[in-house]
């Protein structure tokens, strides 16, 4: 089987209509922070997953419109999945669409990969509340509200410079906690 | 070991079956050219051909009612506007849409909080900002004008409040838009391509009501924030 592993996000997903294989070394590199970001955002991780498995089938749908957009793969599945939880919302319900158009059968995820998701945001919550208040409110403000380095600053009234030293030394410390934790 | 066991095998099964219909639709596309081809040879030698071509795929869904009612509608639709994955499929493959809701006349609108989408549907707008998102007739927004929506979400552990915004629609010639707040300055709002969207949290009071101004005089209405 061809390796993935290390090609480009861009090269993954327009590679993804000849290789499957490809979408999925894109999942796998993905996977982890889509999913940290709907547990942050409903706090439920089988809807968590529920929410990855669309945004990933809705990503897949729409790949090969990818390169049109013009921007970062990461940006891009961002896009996606606040569109799948901006329609889930508005339904009242978890999108299934893009799953249904794939063929792709209802997800069944098991309580032990419940838990695992679970504690994945616990984790990272605990790590990212024990920061000093600056560091911890300047990440909060960059990754998990996703505000550009102008918009943080702002927000914590301070120059962008000093925003931007900020979350590197805040990211810096819950790299280093992670991998002593 | 990914997070969700099973999911990687579902995507790229799906993934392997989207190559092979590509495939199927490839051989069936090389032969409808050849017909397609001919068949459009014959048209242009008839005399009676009308060659005047057809503009359907460009329509697109936005009313004159609503071009009329929303600058932001007016100007030129391109690639950036597009809304993020295939709207427009799924809606049409689940009959989940509003009546005329047509995703690809979507206009797209980049605020300080983040990124605003409008769309139209028969009689109406439908909107989407962050994770919220909802349709208003366009009676309703002409009455109005200013349709108004908020977005509260709170920590799941803590209760804190995670985030907190007011986002609106404003039809062509308000002015003015301010919210405000008992025992503290006015906020003005600042209106972009029709819609505005301001972040919330860490505003201490915050606001209780929203007021515009148009050719009719002064408007008001309450917030409901909490």
């Amino acid at each position: 089987m061809e390796s993935w592993d290390h090609a480009s996000d861009e090269v993954l997903l327009e590679s993804s209509a000849a290789s499957p294989d490809a979408f999925g070394a894109f999942y796998r590199r993905y996977e982890e922070r889509v999913v940290r970001y709907f547990v942050r955002r409903v706090g439920e991780p089988d809807l968590a997953a529920d929410l990855t498995a669309e945004t990933f089938a809705a990503a897949l749908a729409s790949s090969h419109r990818f390169r049109k957009r013009g921007e970062p793969a990461a940006a891009w599945l961002f896009g996606i999945a606040r569109n799948v939880l901006a329609m889930s919302r508005r339904r009242g319900r978890i999108d299934a669409r893009a799953r249904r158009r794939l063929g792709m059968p209802v997800l069944v995820v098991a309580d032990d990969a419940l838990e695992r998701i679970a504690r994945l945001d616990g984790e990272a919550m605990d790590l990212l509340n024990d920061l000093p208040p600056d560091k911890r409110d300047a990440v909060r403000a960059r990754v998990l509200d996703e505000l550009d380095y102008s918009e943080v600053a702002a927000r914590l009234r301070c120059s962008e410079a000093v925003a931007r030293q900020r979350v590197s030394r805040g990211l810096s410390d819950l790299r280093e906690r992670m991998e002593g934790a | 070991m990914t997070l969700i066991p099973g999911l990687e095998q579902q995507l790229v099964e799906a993934a392997g079956r989207r190559h092979a219909r590509r495939r199927r639709g490839t051989s069936l596309a090389a032969a409808l050219a050849v017909a397609l081809s001919a068949l459009a040879s014959f048209t242009l030698l008839s005399p009676s051909g009308d060659n005047s071509g057809g503009d359907s795929a460009t329509a697109g869904g936005v009313s004159p009612e609503l071009t009329e009612l929303l600058a932001v509608f007016r100007r030129p639709r391109t690639t950036a506007d597009e809304l993020p994955g295939d709207p427009l499929a799924e809606l049409r493959s689940t009959g989940d849409a509003r009546p005329g809701e047509d995703p690809t006349s979507s206009r797209r609108v980049d605020l300080a909080p983040g990124t605003v989408y409008l769309w139209p549907m028969d009689g109406g707008v439908c909107r989407s900002w962050g994770t919220s998102g909802g349709c208003m007739p366009i009676d309703i927004l002409r009455r109005r004008g200013v349709a108004v929506a908020t977005s509260l979400t709170r920590d799941p552990d803590g209760g804190e409040i995670d985030s907190l915004a007011v986002a609106g629609i404003v039809v062509d010639g308000i002015r003015d838009v301010r919210l405000v707040r008992e025992g503290a300055p006015d906020i003005p709002v600042q209106l972009t391509d029709n819609v505005f969207w301001v972040d919330l949290r860490g505003v201490n009071p915050p606001p209780s009501s929203i007021r515009w101004a148009d050719e009719r005089g002064q408007h008001s209405q309450r917030l409901h924030l909490f």
